[in-house]
């Protein structure tokens, strides 16, 4: 830190707001995301108050569950060190395999054949990532044109899935229906990143996950299966995604091939500004449902000030990069100040 | 002073570095003039890789001063091979910087002026230059294709084009071969004929007495030998070198502990064996087989060794068996392969057990942290809490924790397997570890020290096999262990040999 | 007391020879597997389209080879030919034909500084700054266009769609990509440079090579690429909009792939490339002949993709690897 003021009385002053100047810009950096998300509340509440209605919270909340499903799972395979790009495609193609077999043997049929198509999916990712070592950003972003392909294809383009969707269950999927008051979304969503939450921080299978994200030799000489890891981490991501493919369907009780189209890099920038590091090794899920309710709350308030599409499509890519930026300075300052000899 | 700094290539004056209070190096004064070679040496941590990096301008020294050629040398560049090239230096390291995917005539023209001909003409000049330096390699082949000698030579050559005064070479022979060791050392005596001030840094005491006219030998960061050649014995240069070893006590009783035999392992072509309750060295050469040796016994790189582990034969092939029977690993790079560097502290030193401290796949914090603080108390460990992340401790810190890893779960363990574990440790940590060593042995634990510092080997070990030739000689402790060892590293088979 | 690095030398052996011409095995077995099932496919004039749809991928995948090699990728390929296409075209019904074609290039070009800044001098990740260019590129390009297509004026769709020899214009340029791609790659330092900097970026730094900027003008060059390809699209369609390109990332990517680079830089060699773009060019050609439907196309494309990634990881002898 270069220090301006003058020396002798001054540095004894300048020596103090460093410091404290270190201290606000970590709490910065570890709660930002909070902060940003009270501070941007507050400022959309000012503008139009009618976001603080319990409709539009719930309406919210709705919303981000899809993203959640995959986000969280997703969270957890980027620590491990490896990412899955196709995770929109293999929901929506989960999507049409649980339709269209709902369509036929009914829904509970329908919705286990979906999600073991998703988790199938993952597997086969977690195979060619973690065992034949391929390059998983390569490989999912064929997986996403694969699977969004296949998802056209078996529909034709069109919407399938009409009245596969038992009633009192589509009730509760489109918001007609609560259970002690919240929408069941709100469950699920809870559900899940308890889930993922203790996964990472509280069973081993966390522990193994940032040691292999982190340091993959040294999680390999001390015994951890690095190959298993990944591929369980893949695993979850894909029945992740089964998961979101579910909402898809449940929400609307119809299917399109094109549903969730964009979902893994919506699902992605979460994960990143939720600090979580691309490299591996470093970040909570905490930070996670932040980001979540960040992006979603900013989405939504977008909708709602009319602004227009293509801006919030910006919006997603500018968080994006805003999100790497920030976690390449952290990890240089962690490195300039933690590498002591 | 054996030189005359007013017509040495590169004079370094009072030189002094700290680290904080330590001096790495405490008033070094040496000339290195041209047409001589000299051979710099000393022990880890005696300030020879300090010195070098002064003299590269790596590092900035706290007092005195460094002129290569009249010229003080410049920290701001960094040790940036373009600066040395400019004051005349140039510096051979250990691991050249080729580019695999290129030809040996792109990587000996690669940013020079020769860069810009045609592709015949850079054929051409690297034949020259290879010539130069007896060597006959295709300069069309691909770097990737060499092996570690004629890499070096290709980096040799390179480094001939354009005017050299001084040459630097950091490690040479680590990985080469009697024959290409050989070759090396005709080159290095053309060059010194032709009036260049050459510097030979190396850990191999036999090749500095070969090659070195003169020898200055570093110890605890001051100069204590700077001698030329002749008026040298392999006697007194492994003396001087010798650091002055302390806090050796409990270990004398080393041999008497042992117990039954609890491994037995084929090494080209002879079987070692070793006994449960003790520590025993394997010391060699930087880079020397006893490594290799140590990481396939835990199931690393890509042949087998044939074992008998408590009586059962058997070969490991990857490091999870190795642990299933009981062999676990130190590896001698502690920040890229034993440290977990953004978690904390008790992380790091409870991730192999993972299994044993959880509930139902769930991990108790609790037993983590009595387990943590059971081995803070056995080694020591001081530092921040075991929250903190383990990047806050010092390095010696770092390696308890590491070591402890092992260390807490002595019942399922029969073998702890250690590459270099005293480097980057202060004498305060390494004393610390080596009464947890102490401790574990008494309870019938083996281990294998593999080392290339004869401190190390001697501050813990029983006993220790000399890797240098084959078979492996056996060197125990006594008085003058520390001597004898080096000797037979020096000498190799023949210990009673004296060079003069 | 030898230490031989281990693992294999690359270039020899009947296995690397095997798979350094798999790749055109397989495009001597789907050319006669399309002409089989459809003998039009065999002919001069279906060449003539297929090369004709070839060309922006050609056009695109060299200076991307050439960014791969250096260790970086740039996935947001067809979302800047997009962009330049809807605000070139705007520019040019506005301001006329010159300061069209300016803005076609102009805009190319600020995405690959923006890239190359991205990824160079803030040292970000660039597959994931791509990704993210991509989606702001693709929304600016949405909301220049209003959702509309442009039509260009008829002075450039005469110029560019000129022919000599029977050919468009545009498939020499190509070829003098091709050509000049190869020149700096095998023929110049420049080539070396790149080698270096994605092989070991550290070393190369210490033998003087300024990575950072070589890096920087490789992201810029693509970009220029982008708009050139943003021409070349608007011409062969015949209007622009905002989803021109989209087409495009996935192929070009498939064809560096299968030309045996991939993601980890310092390797790769121009003719494999050639080999990869027609591979890849002729394939998607073959499908639409067949009738495929586009849906299905994805399948197969996506699954290349993948299988791409297996084949160039073998030649790098990486797969497998304990």
């Amino acid at each position: 830190m270069k220090v301006k003021n003058s020396k002798s009385a001054g540095q004894v002053n300048s020596a103090f707001l460093t410091k404290t100047r270190t201290k606000l810009l970590d709490f910065i950096t570890t709660n930002g995301l909070l902060v940003a998300l009270i501070l941007f509340v507050i400022f959309v509440a000012v503008v139009k108050p009618s976001i603080l209605k319990w409709s539009s919270l719930e309406g919210i909340i709705r919303q981000s569950t899809d993203i959640a499903v995959v986000a969280f799972p997703l969270a957890l395979l980027v620590i491990a060190g490896s990412v899955d790009l196709s995770l929109g495609s293999v929901a929506s193609f989960s999507a049409i395999v649980m339709a269209k077999t709902a369509l036929v043997y009914g829904f509970p049929i329908g919705v286990f054949t979906g999600l073991s198509v998703a988790v199938g999916i993952g597997l086969l990712n977690g195979i060619l990532v973690g065992y034949l070592k391929l390059h998983p950003v390569v490989t999912t972003l064929g997986g996403l044109t694969l699977w969004r392909g296949a998802a056209l294809l078996l529909t034709n383009a069109k919407t399938i899935g009409m009245g596969a969707v038992p009633g009192w269950i589509l009730d509760y999927g489109i918001g007609l229906n609560t259970l002690l008051f919240l929408p069941v979304h709100f469950y699920i969503l809870t559900v899940s990143y308890l889930v993922c939450w203790t996964l990472t921080h509280k069973h081993r299978f966390g522990e193994r996950l940032y040691a292999v994200g982190g340091q993959e030799k040294a999680a390999f000489l001390v015994g951890i299966n690095t190959k298993m890891v990944k591929l369980l981490a893949h695993t979850i991501a894909g029945f992740g995604a089964g998961l979101a493919g579910f909402m898809m369907f449940f929400r609307s009780g119809a299917v399109h091939g094109t549903d969730g189209d964009g979902l893994e890099f919506r699902a992605l920038t979460i994960v990143l500004l939720g600090g979580i590091s691309f490299q591996g090794g470093k970040g909570k899920m905490k930070g996670v449902l932040v980001a979540l309710f960040f992006i979603t709350f900013l989405r939504y308030s977008l909708v709602l000030l009319r602004t227009p599409l293509y801006l919030q499509h910006m919006a997603s890519g500018v968080l994006i990069i805003l999100a790497l930026f920030m976690d390449s300075l952290l990890t240089q300052r962690a490195e300039k100040r933690g590498s002591g000899s | 002073m054996v030189a005359d700094p007013k017509n040495s290539t590169v004079v370094i004056n009072n030189l002094s570095v700290a680290y904080g209070t330590i001096k790495a190096l405490n008033s070094v004064s040496l000339s290195i003039p041209p047409g001589q070679i000299v051979g710099l040496v000393g022990h880890n941590g005696a300030g020879k890789s300090t010195l070098v990096n002064a003299i590269t301008g790596a590092v900035k020294p706290s007092s005195g001063e460094i002129r290569i050629d009249g010229e003080p040398v410049d920290y701001t560049h960094k040790s940036s091979p373009l600066y040395m090239a400019r004051l005349g230096m140039k510096v051979i390291h250990q691991e050249p910087s080729l580019i695999g995917i290129l030809s040996v005539a792109d990587n000996i023209t690669f940013r020079t002026q020769g860069e810009k001909r045609s592709r015949k003409e850079r054929i051409e000049i690297a034949k020259e230059a290879l010539k130069r330096v007896g060597s006959s390699l295709d300069p069309q082949k691909p770097v990737s294709s060499l092996g570690f000698g004629d890499r070096q030579i290709v980096d040799l050559a390179r480094s001939l084009l354009g005017t050299v005064k001084t040459l630097l070479l950091d490690e040479p022979t680590a990985a080469l071969g009697r024959e290409e060791t050989e070759r090396l050392h005709r080159l290095l005596q053309d060059l010194s004929r032709e009036g260049k001030a050459i510097v030979y840094v190396s850990h191999r005491l036999r090749d500095i007495l070969e090659i070195c006219d003169r020898i200055v030998v570093l110890r605890e960061g001051k100069v204590v030998m700077d001698q030329p050649n002749r008026e040298i014995t392999a006697d007194t240069l492994s003396e001087a070198v010798c650091p002055n070893v302390e806090g050796s006590a409990d270990t004398a009783q080393g041999l008497e502990n042992r117990r039954g035999e609890i491994l037995k392992a084929l090494w080209r072509g002879k079987s070692y064996s070793f006994y449960s309750g003790e520590i025993v060295g394997l010391f060699g050469m930087a880079g020397g087989p006893q490594f290799d040796f140590v990481k396939q016994l835990y199931g690393l790189g890509s042949e087998s060794l044939e074992i008998t582990l408590e009586g059962e034969s058997c070969r490991v092939q990857n490091p999870r068996e190795a642990m299933k029977r009981g062999i676990c690993y130190v590896s001698a790079d502690r920040e890229r392969e034993s440290l977990f560097h953004y978690r904390s502290a008790r992380s790091n030193l409870c991730i192999p057990w993972l299994n044993r401290l959880s509930f139902w796949g769930l991990v108790s914090k609790r037993r983590m942290k009595e387990e943590y603080e059971r081995v803070r108390g056995f080694l020591n460990i001081l530092g921040p809490s075991q929250d903190s992340t383990i990047d806050k401790f010092s390095g010696g810190n770092r390696q308890k924790h590491v070591l402890g890893r092992w260390l807490m779960n002595t019942e399922g363990i029969k073998l702890l397997l250690l590459c270099q574990p005293n480097q980057g440790v202060d004498i305060r940590a390494r004393a610390d570890i080596a009464r947890a060593l102490q401790k574990a042995r008494e309870r019938g634990l083996t281990i294998l020290v593999a080392s290339s510092e004869v401190d190390e080997i001697s501050h813990l070990t029983d006993r220790a096999y000399v890797c240098e030739s084959e078979p492996w000689q056996e060197v125990r402790r006594s008085p003058d262990w520390e001597i004898k060892l080096m000797e037979a590293l020096l000498l190799g088979v023949k210990r009673k040999e004296v060079l003069s | 007391m030898n230490q031989e690095k281990s693992g294999r030398i690359p270039g020899t052996g009947i296995w690397e020879l095997f798979l350094d011409n798999l790749v055109l095995l397989g495009l001597i077995f789907i050319i006669i597997f399309f002409s089989l099932k459809n003998p039009f496919f065999f002919s001069y004039s279906n060449a003539r389209s297929i090369l004709r749809q070839l060309v922006p991928i050609g056009i695109y995948s060299f200076p991307v080879a050439l960014l791969l090699i250096s260790n970086s990728i740039d996935l947001s390929l067809g979302a800047v030919v997009g962009l330049s296409a809807v605000v070139g075209i705007e520019a040019m019904n506005a301001f006329g034909f010159a300061f069209g074609i300016f803005a076609f290039l102009g805009v190319g070009l600020a995405a690959g500084l923006l890239n190359g800044m991205l990824v160079s001098y803030f040292r970000l990740n660039p597959v994931i700054i791509t990704l993210g260019t991509q989606i702001i590129f693709r929304g600016l390009s949405l909301s220049v266009s209003g959702g509309r297509s442009g039509v260009p004026p008829e002075l450039f769709l005469k110029i560019f769609r000129l022919e000599l020899l029977g050919f468009r214009l545009e498939v020499f340029f190509m070829l003098g990509v091709m050509i000049l791609s190869y020149w700096v790659l095998h023929r110049n330092r420049l080539g070396r440079y790149l080698y270096a900097a994605g092989e070991n970026e550290r070393a190369a730094f210490l033998m003087g090579v300024k990575v950072q900027n070589l890096r920087f003008l490789m992201h810029t060059l693509v970009g220029l690429a982008g708009g050139i390809v943003g021409i070349i699209s608007v011409a062969k369609v015949g209007l622009s909009s905002g989803s021109l390109g989209q087409n495009l990332t996935l192929p070009v990517i498939i064809a560096i792939l299968l030309g045996g680079i991939d993601f980890g830089g310092g390797a790769g060699k121009i003719t494999s490339v050639i080999v990869g773009v027609f591979f890849i060019g002729i394939l998607e050609a073959g499908l639409l002949i067949l009738g495929v439907t586009e849906f299905l196309q994805q399948v197969i494309v996506g699954a290349v993709l993948i299988l791409a990634v297996c084949t160039s990881a073998l030649r790098r002898g990486r797969l497998l690897k304990r």
